[in-house]
Order: structure tokens, then C-alpha cells, then sequence
């Protein structure tokens, strides 16, 4: 038995949408497969300690929360660069994408400094977009994820390191074209919001999969299947 | 010249309307179209309310303009529903005479959050009521920073505007403009707790500063007594504070004086402190208010009961607003008896979004061991059912069925009395009812 140890940033500045269920049911699960799991939520402007954590996870927050956190945020980036080059696993959503890349705008225009892993840039537009999004993932691409964005900026550059093939849907981009994400070694960035964890059973297995070997196979994930079967049979329909 | 036949044209469309029982947004609509400047050829005679917020705006603004009418004012509002520039402008210029003068004493309008800036540009107001800031409908409004963004738009077209805030609640309350800014607010209830149970707390971190929130106490979601960890921003002095909440006998004091009103929950209780500041500075005494507000019917159609083969089914609509939800979620608890609860969660219809990361801000967890049953209906019943399986609801106890002609039969395996939350975009709850109705 080994107790998996999640490092929750920065909890209560990005905490849009019910992102945090991805952490709620990866931690049931982690328990279905008999295994233990330990999450810390470290306290606000608190300095980052990764030693000893199996998983790293961020949120999407407001576009303000995100440029006030990010300064702490970067001012870890060597550690932070070293422990992603080293595979520990992460995952990123929404927004606190832009803290990985080059630099990010923020609502009032202002520039801000990400820790420079990728070389995209944040761009903000103080404009809702919205949109869903099916498509292949790159650790498995006879898998189909669907997941749904909510954001007000997009990611500016070439996308070196995409996590999916779209089949139709947002990109990290201003316009669709083809890629979204980002999987780069055990880091995981989606512009999909809420729970992608929770309703994608390929996606969480493979992420129990870098946490627990081959003890995913205890859970059962009928229920999750038939809800994304359906959800993937609304697009074909639409087609049609 | 233009104006009034462009307002003729409303006038007449609006007419046919009520005869034909059309929508209320078509005529201003039209006449938009045919002059888009037309509000700014509108003058008034009386003071302009607007009202708007995440939660209670229509409520609250039809409570404000019933208490005003019942004291004897001639009042101007904009029906349920038609609270954009199109809903706004018919009901405006079809009240308005050929001239474009606005005769009523008060003009009150529930204005959509979004909006506001649209309708500011072009009609003087004079009081502007901003209730709360909560994440709403999400697939449309983003999340509150970018509304707060859009409201703090339209004050900025309106230097004379006073403001009305709710100093338990600080996103909206961010908003405040020194020397033009009074607060309503509401101290610590019955149902008051000390830590946060909804499922969104939507400022857990100071907007001023990005330090951590502290609450003294919560009402619901994130409104409550706040002070800043960091800085002096915190729950100030309120000019219109609600004292001796007794929800039971629907009863409370506003400044001191004793009130009843026709509601027993937390939303409405804030409500009705929000119309009492409006009211008492636009000069109703508060003998006025006190029986303006008890004649009061609220908005028909949120909370509806029939029965279904001998169990009562009490229908609770919600927008797509986790906040609303959990509210419905508080009141089935509070209730006695055996309950099912039949949630009926669609695509959010407007572009079929198959998103329900909305449902994952409320705080079903409270269900558990309370209900016999939860049925989850509607297109994304399954989705819902996995929702619920995150929040601990045991397998045995969640029934899914996306087929809508097959809830029924699902009901029938329950106990209890019914609970329908239904919760879509824009009023395809219909279909459940007739189902069950069938
Ligand atoms: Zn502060």
C-alpha cells in the first residue's frame, strides 16, 4: 500500500468552476484501489515545497486572482522547472496555464512573468469565451476526451507539446487549429475546466496509472463510459 | 418626428402583444432597430431605479415597484424576463408619451448585470441597487470578476448615481464610490453558520488586496460579516441593517422597526432589506413600506406544487446558478417527511453545451442520509448521477434516467414526497412537468 501525496496551489485564489472535484474523486479513487492519499493546501503566499509530493495540481481562477499569485509563483520557478524535468506529475487548468509559459496580460493590460517552461504566451481579453471540445489524446489516441472551456484569455505561440487532437472544438489559441493542451514529460495543462478528471475515464486512468502502476484496474468505470459514450454521440449527431 | 413614430410603432406592437401573448422584448426590439438612439430621446419626470445582481433582482425589483404603486406613486418596471436594452425599451417607450416623457413618479427596472452599461449610456438614473455578485449561469456571465468589470462600466456613465450595496457581500460591494454609497446588510441569523456549506465560496481571497478573507459569520455562499487579513476592507456600517431575523413568523427589524413580509428564506429576507433602503431614500415612510411589502405576492412560478399517484411534487426552478440550487437544496432539508429529490439537468440549450461543471460548485453532500432517493433526469442525467457520486450519494440511493418518458417509471421506485430542482437555461423544464402531469 502507498499513500499518494497531492500539493493543492494555491486553492483559494483559483477555484473556479468545481475544478477542485478532479482532486475530490482522484483521491476516491486512489482509495478504491486500496491505496491511501494525503492532499496539502498550503496557505496563501506560503513558499512552495515540492519535495516528497507524487502530484502537483492548479486550478483556473479569476484572470486578477491569477496576475496577484503570480509573482510567488514564479519566484519557485527553478524548483519548479527541475521537479517537472525530473517527472514528477502535474496538472494545470484554465488559466494557470499561462503561469508555465513566457508572460501573460492580465485584465488591466498589465504584463506579468511565467516561469518560462514553454514558450507560449498569455494573452488576456477581458471576453467570455466558451466553448466544448472533443478530442484524441496523445497518450492514448483511440481514446476520445471531451472537455469544456470557460475562459477570458487564450495562449499565444506554437503549441510544441500538444495533450490533444482535436476533433472539433477549442484550441489553446485565439482560433481553433487543431491542438489543445499541453503534455510535456508528467505535466498536464487543459484549457478544459470543472471535472475532466471526473468524466474522462482514460484521462484519470492514466494519470492513477503515473501515481499507482498497474492498481487502477481495481476501479470500475462503467458508469463514467456511458455518460462520456453519450456526450461523444451528441457531436456525431450534430454531424450527421 | 422619428421618435414618435418609431415609439407608435413599439406602442402598437406592445399592444398586440399583451393581446396575442407575445414576448415583451420584440417591440423594443424593432424599435431599436429602427432607431437605435431611441432611449436617449426619453426624459422623466420621476427618479430612475435600476436594479441588478446575481441573485433577486427580479423579485426585488417587482417588491420595490409593488410597494411604491400601494402607496399611491404611478410606477414604470419592466416585466420578468425583460431585463436587457430590447425588454427595457418597450417597456419604457410604450410607457412613454409621443414626446418620449416618462410621467411615472418611479421608474423601476431590473436590469441585467451584463446590460447595465448598454442601458447607462442612455437614460439618466438616479439610484442604482446592486444586490450581490455571485458565479451565475457561468457558461454566460464567466465568473464574477468579469461582471463586477462590466457593472463598474456602467457606473462610470453615470457621475451622479448613488449607489446601493450589500456590505455582506464583498465583490459587489467593491463597487462603493465614497460620498455616494449606502449599504444594506443583514446581521447574524438562525441560519447564519461560521464556516462556508454552500459549494462556492467566490471570494475566498480580498478583491482590494489578494490577501486572505476572513468571515465572522456566512449567510449563504460567500455573503456574510467579512474583514480583510491584510487590509481595512471589511463589513462597514451598514445605513439599512436587518436586526432579529425570526424566519418562522416571517418577521424582522429594518433601523429598528419592526417589519413582516410575505418570505421565510435567506435570499428574500436580504431582499427585502435591499427594497426597505431603496424605498426609505427615494422619501416612501416606512409605514408605506411596511404595508406595501405585506400585500406582497412575489414572483409567480419559481416554486410550484401538484401531485403525482398521491405524493405532492414540489417544483423548484433554478437558472444554471449553483448559489440558487443550493438554496433549494437547504429548504427540501428543512422540510419534514420522506423525501425524493429528481434533479433535471439538460445542455445548457442555447448552443447545447454538454458543460455541467456548474453542478460541481454545489454542495449535494448535504443530501446524504437525508433523502431516500435522488433521481437524476434530462439529457445529462448521467453526468449528473457521476456529479453526485463524487459528493458521496451511495449508488443505492441514485437512480439515473435520461429518457424523459421513462422517469416515471424511475419515480415509482422512490418514497416520499417529490422534490423537482430542475435547473436548464431558459425554461425547458416544461417537459418534465408535462411528463409527470401526463
Ligand atoms: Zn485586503
Amino acid at each position: 500500500m502507498k499513500t499518494v501525496k497531492i500539493l493543492h496551489l494555491y486553492s483559494q485564489a483559483m477555484d473556479l468552476y468545481g475544478d477542485y472535484n478532479n482532486i475530490t474523486v482522484l483521491c476516491q479513487r486512489i482509495k478504491e484501489t486500496g491505496n491511501d492519499v494525503e492532499v496539502t493546501a498550503p496557505g496563501l503566499y506560503e513558499p512552495i515545497e515540492l519535495d516528497g509530493y507524487d502530484m502537483v495540481y492548479i486550478g483556473h481562477g479569476k484572470a486578477r486572482n491569477l496576475a496577484a499569485i503570480s509573482e510567488h509563483f514564479v519566484s519557485h520557478a527553478d524548483i519548479i522547472k527541475e521537479a517537472i524535468e525530473n517527472g514528477q506529475v502535474w496538472y494545470a487548468s484554465g488559466n494557470s496555464r499561462e503561469l508555465f509559459g513566457e508572460s501573460f496580460t492580465s485584465p488591466d493590460g498589465k504584463e506579468h512573468e511565467g516561469i518560462g517552461l514553454f514558450d507560449y504566451r498569455g494573452v488576456e481579453t477581458n471576453q467570455v469565451f466558451v466553448c466544448d471540445m472533443i478530442g484524441r489524446p496523445d497518450y492514448d489516441k483511440d481514446e476520445i476526451v471531451y472537455g469544456f472551456a470557460n475562459r477570458t484569455a487564450y495562449l499565444e505561440g506554437k503549441n510544441k507539446y500538444p495533450l490533444f487532437d482535436v476533433i472539433t472544438g477549442f484550441s489553446d489559441g485565439s482560433a481553433p487549429n487543431g491542438l489543445e493542451g499541453t503534455h510535456y514529460k508528467n505535466f498536464f495543462g487543459t484549457w478544459g475546466i470543472g471535472p475532466v478528471l471526473v468524466r474522462n475515464p482514460s484521462f484519470m486512468k492514466h494519470i492513477l496509472k503515473l501515481l499507482l502502476g498497474d492498481d487502477y484496474k481495481e476501479c470500475d468505470f462503467t458508469l463514467e463510459q456511458n455518460a462520456l459514450d453519450l456526450v461523444i454521440a451528441e457531436f456525431k449527431d450534430k454531424k450527421d | 418626428m422619428k421618435y414618435a413614430f418609431v415609439a407608435l410603432v413599439c406602442k402598437m406592437l406592445t399592444l398586440a402583444g399583451k393581446i396575442l401573448g407575445g414576448g415583451t422584448d420584440l417591440p423594443g426590439k424593432i424599435a431599436l432597430k429602427m432607431y437605435p438612439q431611441i432611449m436617449k430621446k426619453l426624459s422623466f419626470k420621476g427618479k430612475v431605479i435600476a436594479v441588478t445582481g446575481s441573485n433577486g433582482k427580479t423579485t426585488t425589483s417587482n417588491l420595490i415597484a409593488h410597494i411604491m404603486r400601494e402607496s399611491g406613486y404611478k410606477v414604470v418596471n419592466n416585466e420578468l424576463g425583460s431585463n436587457m436594452k430590447s425588454g427595457i425599451t418597450s417597456a419604457l417607450v410604450s410607457a412613454a408619451s409621443l414626446s418620449g416623457k416618462v410621467k411615472a413618479d418611479y421608474v423601476v427596472l431590473e436590469v441585467d448585470e451584463c446590460y447595465s452599461r448598454f442601458i447607462f449610456e442612455d437614460i439618466k438614473v438616479d439610484y442604482y441597487l446592486v444586490l450581490n455578485l455571485l458565479r451565475d449561469q457561468v457558461a454566460r456571465n464567466g465568473n464574477p470578476d468579469v461582471v463586477f468589470e462590466k457593472i463598474a462600466e456602467a457606473i462610470s456613465k453615470q457621475p451622479d448615481m448613488t449607489l446601493i450595496l450589500n456590505a455582506n457581500e464583498p465583490i459587489s460591494m467593491n463597487l462603493t464610490i465614497p460620498d455616494r454609497t449606502l449599504y444594506f446588510a443583514m446581521e447574524r441569523t438562525s441560519r447564519s453558520t461560521d464556516e462556508c456549506v454552500s459549494g462556492t465560496h467566490d471570494c475566498k481571497i480580498c478583491p482590494r488586496c489578494f490577501h486572505e478573507m476572513k468571515y465572522d459569520f456566512y449567510h449563504y455562499n460567500h455573503l456574510g460579516q467579512f474583514h480583510c487579513s491584510n487590509c481595512d476592507y471589511g463589513t462597514p456600517k451598514a445605513d439599512f441593517l436587518g436586526t432579529q431575523i425570526d424566519f418562522d413568523n416571517k418577521k424582522l427589524l429594518i433601523n429598528g422597526e419592526a417589519v413582516t413580509i410575505p418570505f421565510d428564506t435567506t435570499f428574500n429576507m436580504f431582499n427585502s432589506i435591499a427594497a426597505c433602503a431603496v424605498c426609505s431614500t427615494v422619501g416612501i415612510t416606512m409605514e408605506q413600506f411596511r404595508s406595501g411589502i405585506a400585500g406582497f405576492k412575489g414572483a409567480k412560478g419559481r416554486r410550484e406544487s401538484f401531485s403525482f399517484e398521491g405524493r405532492t411534487v414540489n417544483l423548484m426552478l433554478t437558472k444554471q446558478n449553483a448559489a440558487s440550487l443550493d438554496q433549494s437544496i437547504s429548504f427540501v432539508l428543512e422540510q419534514e417527511g420522506d423525501k425524493t429529490i429528481l434533479l433535471f439537468v439538460n445542455n445548457v440549450i442555447y448552443l447545447d453545451y454538454k458543460d455541467v461543471s456548474w453542478l460541481y460548485d454545489v454542495a449535494f453532500q448535504r443530501l446524504n442520509g437525508k433523502v431516500k432517493n435522488v433521481v437524476c433526469s434530462g439529457n445529462r442525467a448521467l453526468d449528473t448521477a457521476i456529479r453526485l457520486k463524487a459528493a458521496g450519494i451511495p449508488e443505492d440511493v441514485l437512480i439515473y434516467e435520461n429518457d424523459i418518458t421513462k422517469v416515471k417509471d424511475a419515480l415509482r421506485r422512490t418514497e416520499g414526497d417529490i422534490y423537482i430542482l430542475a435547473a436548464s437555461a431558459f425554461g425547458d423544464e416544461g417537459k418534465i412537468i408535462e411528463e409527470l402531469k401526463k
